[in-house]
């Protein structure tokens, strides 16, 4: 356990094993178990919302799983075609800094969730609203987002310095990763679960595509004005 | 161990040895014409697989014949374009006066096209997975024209990148053709120097470029138009599965039709 705070420790400050200049090896291994730990923990956070309720204990389960699958297989989707990309860049040699480097970003995001885990327990508590809930978490994945660019910056920025390219590949990673994380997102709903729908871990009208719907609501609502 | 033969040429390819001004200053020797086919086309069967996905998934019974038949006419698509397109290219090219032989070229041009089908194949995933959770038509055809063309645009930016490195070591491909045992050793250093001055034939180069930037837009029309001719790729829900569709209109109104239908939804 205190080795785990430990390690959690030195990924935060990037020393020790994560520093941007230590070797590659034995590392992934770490930046998976803080995303599982931190992204299961948050989860079940998450599910607190309807999953407290008896009977409805599984929510805290699914929602538990929801979170670093989210992350985990949005990222294996992206992988095949960005190391594809990586290599014609002519980058292949930095891949595994890159690959690093992207999933410590995906660490990044799940500890920084983690730590925000008890507003989104204390925000529960003084509100009972579900679309509420839904706005606040989706505030928290925003933070999340937004806080590990620290770490983006850290692992990327010495890549950047030896080839501008991995510049552009960023941002391309960027579009791959959102374009499908939020489909993905769309597919593994309910992460809060609403708490008048029956508990369950796909929704039954789930399968859909995230953008023709959005897309739709949007016209919907030109046609109105 | 064939398979890891392909596998390795293609790594080759992707890495940019290819690519690399030195070994395209001995000609185009080193890119190995058949690995590098049967690879793409094996790519090819992949992207076409995840294609052919949404006629299983949307038809009730499954349609296995579009999977089957989409697994065939992504490779397919692929050839087809370079067959019409690649008298062309060489006839203009030794019209203009580009030092390159047809078969120079045919590799020149194989490894843009094997890179094309590895983005694309390896963009794979991406496309399967919209298709588990999409039963909209115009969105799965729109996303697989964007994959398309992506991966298209990549393959395109390699073949600029060589020709623009092979036009720095223009007089090389003369010397393709020689033993390279019996003259090297005493010609080596003649060859570095031409190797540092600045390109020889300045305006023969111009004229390869242009060659290939034109037979570029070409080759992209073609593809373009090749696709639609071949067409059902996914399969349209409420048609019944068919080889081939009849003739009618082009690829670009369509893409323009399927716009319209996914903003009026």
């Amino acid at each position: 356990m205190k080795r785990f705070f430990l390690t959690l420790d030195d990924f935060l400050r990037g020393r020790g094993i994560f520093s941007p200049d230590a070797p590659l090896y034995g590392r992934l291994k770490w930046l998976f178990i803080l995303l599982l730990t931190s992204g299961v923990l948050y989860g079940v956070v998450m599910g607190t919302f309807s999953g407290l309720t008896p009977g409805r204990f599984h929510q805290l389960i699914y929602s538990g799983a929801k979170v670093p699958l989210l992350l985990i297989v949005t990222f294996l989707l992206c992988l095949p075609s960005f190391f594809v990309i990586n290599t014609v860049a002519g980058l292949r040699d930095d891949f595994g800094q890159v690959l690093r480097a992207v999933v410590a970003t995906q660490s990044g995001v799940t500890v920084v969730l983690a730590c925000l885990a008890p507003f989104t327990a204390f925000f529960y508590l003084s509100c009972s609203d579900y679309r509420l809930a839904l706005l606040f978490n989706g505030f928290m994945f925003f933070i999340a987002t937004v806080s590990s660019q620290i770490i983006v910056r850290r692992y990327y920025n010495p890549l950047i310095k030896r080839s501008p390219t991995h510049r552009h590949l960023r941002t391309a990673w960027y579009f791959l990763y959102i374009f499908v994380g939020i489909q993905m997102a769309w597919v593994l709903r309910p992460f809060i679960g609403d708490p008048n729908a029956p508990v369950a871990f796909f929704r039954s009208d789930a399968w859909g595509n995230a953008y023709l719907i959005v897309g739709k609501l949007i016209i919907d609502a030109l046609k109105r004005l | 161990m064939a398979f890891v033969k392909w596998l390795n040429e293609l790594d080759d390819v992707l890495r940019g040895r290819k690519a690399d001004p030195e070994l395209l200053s001995k000609g185009t020797t080193h890119i190995h014409a058949r690995p590098l086919i049967l690879i793409s086309i094996f790519l090819g069967v992949i992207y076409g697989l995840f294609m052919g996905l949404y006629a299983v998934l949307t038809r009730t019974p499954p349609c296995f014949a579009q999977l089957a038949a989409s697994a065939v006419k992504v490779p397919l698509l692929f050839l087809l374009t370079l067959f019409v397109t690649f008298p062309s290219l060489y006839v203009f090219s030794a019209l203009l006066g580009v030092q390159l032989k047809p078969k120079d070229i045919l590799r020149l041009i194989l490894v843009p096209i094997a890179v094309n089908l590895a983005v694309l194949a390896s963009l794979g995933p991406i496309t399967g997975f919209f298709t588990l959770n999409t039963t909209s038509y115009h969105f799965m055809k729109l996303l697989n024209v964007f994959f398309f063309a992506l991966s298209g645009m990549i393959g395109l930016g390699v073949l600029l990148r060589m020709l623009s490195r092979l036009e720095g070591t223009r007089p090389a491909p003369n010397h393709a053709k020689k033993e390279p045992s019996e003259e090297s050793t005493s010609k080596a250093p003649d060859e570095s120097r031409q190797k540092m001055l600045p390109s020889p034939l300045p305006k023969d180069s111009v004229r390869a470029r242009k060659t290939f930037r034109v037979w570029l837009l070409l080759y992209a029309l073609v593809g373009a138009q090749m696709g639609w001719i071949l067409r059902p790729f996914i399969g349209k829900p409420d048609l019944p599965f068919r080889l081939f569709r009849a003739r009618e209109a082009n690829i670009f109104i369509d893409v323009l039709r399927s716009i319209g239908e996914l903003l009026r939804i």
